[in-house]
């Protein structure tokens, strides 16, 4: 470093030679050095200056932001968006719906992943017993669904309506609008309840009644949207009501609803397997009524007894003879017992009520007086464990004019008839007298007597020579609903050729018949407003009547989504998936209405 | 090249179209992540030059590229806001920054492409590194003319003139501003204070008038290549501290929207 030292009066240079020896010029006269060298000043680059902007800036934001996460939490900092007004009693409760926020940021990040928020949605919301499920359907191939997934509050005062993506996630037919909307295919083919033909009724029916046949006539539409359907007493009864009491049914009117089986009684006792008294005339098999109540412990008998034709027991061994004689002493307790104990012999009531209600003790006792008349003793020695005497033939039940009249007398000549048991004195019972057999007036009251279907035409239970015998009186037929219910199916081929099966629909499985109507026009899947479409279009825009319905299918025509598209879709009318679908089936309960599917809910 | 790049990049929205059909409820979480995704591909502009040693194509390419994913990202942003204006403070933050660096993107890029094309018609074009001493050249030249021209003419019209009126303009870069706007103001006010002391000078100190004029309307070169280049550079000095600002917000706004995604919490 350069130290001008002063000399007399001047400044001299006192640099030494290593660093160059003293300069030419000398010091100013005021001491300072004349030689003058800038210091180097290292400038930043530009990318430098960037960096470093950029460094002071990130960590500013950062501590900035995570001030206000820390210091600052609330709603001023980080907002979610206002809740919807239907949530607005919510207020500024956070914790109802998200309650880690009681424990303030650290409860945020402690209970992080929890998932509580179904459970604070379904703790008013109530969605079945399966609601986070897909539709709220237990089987709907396990996949679950929180609630929010299609939900999303925080968005304003109206909750945004389920976008059309959220459907196609599962349902990804790729249905972007309705024009890409599948056919409903066959839809309505198969009538839902009532076998209703339309157009039948249409252009035959109601024109040879000289009536007019119209919508409105059977179908109402609600205000709410759906289209109820006239009761059978409002619609149907006029016309309909002789099919309901098999007045069209050729031969019997009523059902044989119990009766004394046919056996071969001659072949039994003469293998010494006596049942007492029993009515040879009879024909009639074993019928489901009396099968359902005989013993559990006679199922191996009545077994045994199915494999044989009972009206003809030559060819059965003794242990098969045995096994007949069983079951028909069981069918003699039978009728015995529920004579003795009435209707309660017959179950407990909720099972039967509705069944046997209007069986009446006389029906019952007369038939069974007419069947087995030396009950009585044959009672005791059934109670005794003792065997049962060689059947005495009953006198025949009163014939009606017109049997009489096929007969003509002869057939009562014959030699059964003319035995010595029916000749005894035994055998003349209440009012029937000797003479019955032989054509002439038996009973004070001959004038009188009608066929016992023909006495019950409003409905009843009737006799008629070995079996009891019910008429169906009005619609819904108590008796009839509740077999339909309960017993074999094959018993009712002959009320349904009767009729019932031209309204009501057959199924496999449950119920003899479909539910009743319910009175919707659609399915938990599907929302249809008819009230709506009715304003603006006929009934017959969608629904067209076929003429040549097949069996079982609906008098419809599949219906044409291009009548829908005609609006929808256009004309700036929705064509949303949830404008005609429903996401939750369940209803509020949990049960599951009925489900009509929507196209195809299977991922194609 | 950029035809292939073009393929691909349609081939990537497509794919990512089809993923935000195929999703259940709101899009919000695809649209967000596609969001960040195409935040930190941007940001990772530079790392073509770190990584210049990987064949990663040419910085023709990635610009191409780097503009075709912002514009895709403006319209992803808007997807994942619902065009819904935020309501917190934080929200406000993100928002602003992400319209803030978008924007600053936006002009960077419009300067990158107009900007060399407006120097070149202008004039001689000027490394940037150049022009500090280019214009040190303009100033000491000015200096000596005005010094020269009291001893060639012994006249004082012209030093007087340089020492009051172009001083300060020779001096440093100046009408920045006015030249990015492209404006001839500076050309004008020139010609006006050359057109007016001309008056009072007598013809033989023309000749250093006239030197001192071009070296004036040189400087005003210089300094249109300054401002230019300056914007050149400095859009980036927004920019890109925006970017890394963005991507810490993001990086908050990502852990917090995880905090109650589908009601966690």
């Amino acid at each position: 470093m350069c130290k001008p030292s002063m000399k007399g009066y001047r400044f001299i240079c006192t640099r030494t030679v290593a660093f160059g020896g003293a300069c030419d010029s000398g010091p100013f006269p005021d001491g300072r050095c004349s030689v003058h060298e800038s210091s180097c000043q290292p400038v930043r680059s530009e990318r430098s200056v960037r960096r470093q902007i950029t460094g002071y800036f990130v960590i500013t934001v950062f501590g900035l932001v995570l001030a206000g996460f820390v210091f600052g939490f609330g709603r001023q900092w980080v907002s979610p968006g206002r809740l919807s007004s239907a949530h607005g009693f919510i207020d500024n409760q956070c914790a109802s719906c998200h309650p880690a926020l009681v424990e303030g940021f650290a409860g945020v990040l402690r209970h992080a992943g929890s998932g509580h928020m179904n459970d604070q949605c379904l703790a008013c919301h109530d969605r079945g017993v399966a609601p986070t499920f897909a539709h709220g359907l237990a089987d709907a191939k396990g996949r679950k669904l929180d609630c929010v997934q299609c939900h999303r509050e925080h968005r304003g005062s109206e909750l945004p309506e389920v976008a059309r993506t959220a459907c196609q996630a599962c349902h990804n037919r790729h249905v972007a609008n309705l024009r890409q909307h599948p056919e409903f295919a066959d839809y309505p083919a198969s009538p839902r309840v009532l076998a209703f033909d339309h157009s039948s009724h249409a252009n035959k029916h109601f024109p040879e009644q000289k009536q007019t046949f119209t919508c409105g006539g059977c179908h109402q539409v609600t205000p709410q949207g759906s289209v109820t359907i006239a009761t059978f007493e409002e619609s149907c009864r006029n016309c309909h009501l002789a099919d309901v009491r098999l007045n069209t049914t050729a031969g019997e009117a009523g059902v044989l609803v119990w009766a004394i089986p046919g056996i071969d009684l001659e072949t039994l006792e003469a293998h010494g397997y006596f049942v007492g008294d029993w009515p040879t005339f009879s024909d009639h098999p074993l019928t489901p009524f009396v099968r359902a109540y005989l013993p559990q412990e006679r199922a191996e008998d009545l077994a045994v007894w199915d494999q044989l034709d009972v009206l003809d027991l030559e060819s059965a061994d003794k242990q098969q003879l045995a096994a007949v004689q069983r079951v028909a002493i069981a069918v003699k307790v039978f009728f015995a017992e529920t004579a003795r104990s009435g209707q309660s012999t017959l179950g407990d009531e909720h099972e039967n009520g509705r069944l046997f209600a209007g069986m009446d003790q006389a029906t019952w006792t007369s038939a069974l007086t007419t069947w087995f008349p030396q009950m009585d003793d044959e009672w005791a020695l059934i109670q005794s464990n003792q065997p049962l005497p060689t059947h005495r033939e009953p006198a025949p039940k009163p014939m009606s004019k017109e049997k009489k009249a096929d007969s003509g007398g002869d057939d009562l000549l014959t030699d059964d008839l003319l035995g010595d048991d029916l000749l005894s004195g035994d055998l003349l019972v209440g009012e029937v007298q000797d003479d019955d057999l032989f054509g002439k007036k038996t009973t004070p009251n001959e004038n009188i007597t009608v066929e016992g279907s023909a006495w019950v035409s409003f409905g009843g239970w009737y006799q008629n020579g070995e079996g009891l015998y019910y008429r169906p009186g009005d619609h819904p037929d108590g008796f009839l609903s509740a077999w339909s219910t309960r017993l074999e199916l094959d018993v009712f081929d002959k009320i349904l050729s009767a009729g019932c099966d031209k309204c009501h629909l057959p199924q496999e499985k449950g119920p003899r018949f479909r539910a009743p109507y319910s009175g919707g026009s659609h399915g938990v899947f599907t929302v249809f407003d008819h009230a709506a479409h009715v304003a603006i279009m006929k009934c017959d825009a969608c629904h067209e009547a076929v003429t040549d319905r097949a069996p079982g299918k609906s008098s419809f025509a599949a219906m044409k989504l291009d009548s829908c598209r005609i609006c929808h879709g256009a004309q700036d009318v929705t064509d949303d998936c949830m404008s005609c679908h429903n996401y939750h089936v369940t209803t509020e309960t949990g049960s599951t209405g009925s489900t009509t599917a929507i196209a195809s809910p299977k991922r194609p | 090249m950029n035809k292939a790049l073009f393929a691909l990049f349609c081939l990537l929205l497509s794919w990512w179209w089809w993923l935000s059909l195929e999703r259940i409820g709101p899009v919000a979480s695809l649209t967000g992540w596609t969001l960040t995704g195409c935040t930190l591909f941007l940001a990772a502009y530079q790392l073509r030059k770190w990584l210049s040693i990987l064949p990663l194509g040419s910085a023709q390419q990635w610009m191409q590229l780097h503009v075709w994913i912002s514009f895709m990202a403006a319209f992803i942003f808007f997807w994942h806001t619902g065009l819904r204006l935020p309501d917190g403070l934080f929200e406000w933050a993100l928002y602003s920054c992400f319209a803030a660096t978008w924007m600053s993107g936006c002009l960077g890029w419009i300067v990158t492409t107009t900007m060399p094309r407006r120097l070149a018609r202008h004039g001689d074009v000027i490394i940037a590194d150049e022009i500090p001493v280019i214009r040190r050249q303009l100033q000491l030249a000015a200096d000596q003319l005005a010094l020269d021209s009291v001893s060639d003419t012994g006249s004082t019209t012209l030093a007087e003139f340089y020492q009051r009126r172009l001083a300060s303009f020779f001096g440093k870069q100046t009408h920045r501003w006015v030249h990015l706007t492209g404006s001839r103001r500076v050309h004008a006010w020139l010609d006006q204070e050359f057109a007016q002391i001309q008056r009072f000078m007598a013809e033989p100190e023309w000749k250093n008038l006239n030197q001192l004029r071009e070296l004036a309307f040189a400087k005003i070169n210089t300094d249109v290549q300054g401002a230019g280049t300056w914007l050149l550079r400095r859009w980036l000095f927004v920019h890109i501290p925006l970017t890394h600002a963005l991507i810490v917000l993001i990086g908050f706004h990502i852990f917090w929207v995880y905090l109650f995604n589908a009601g966690s919490i």
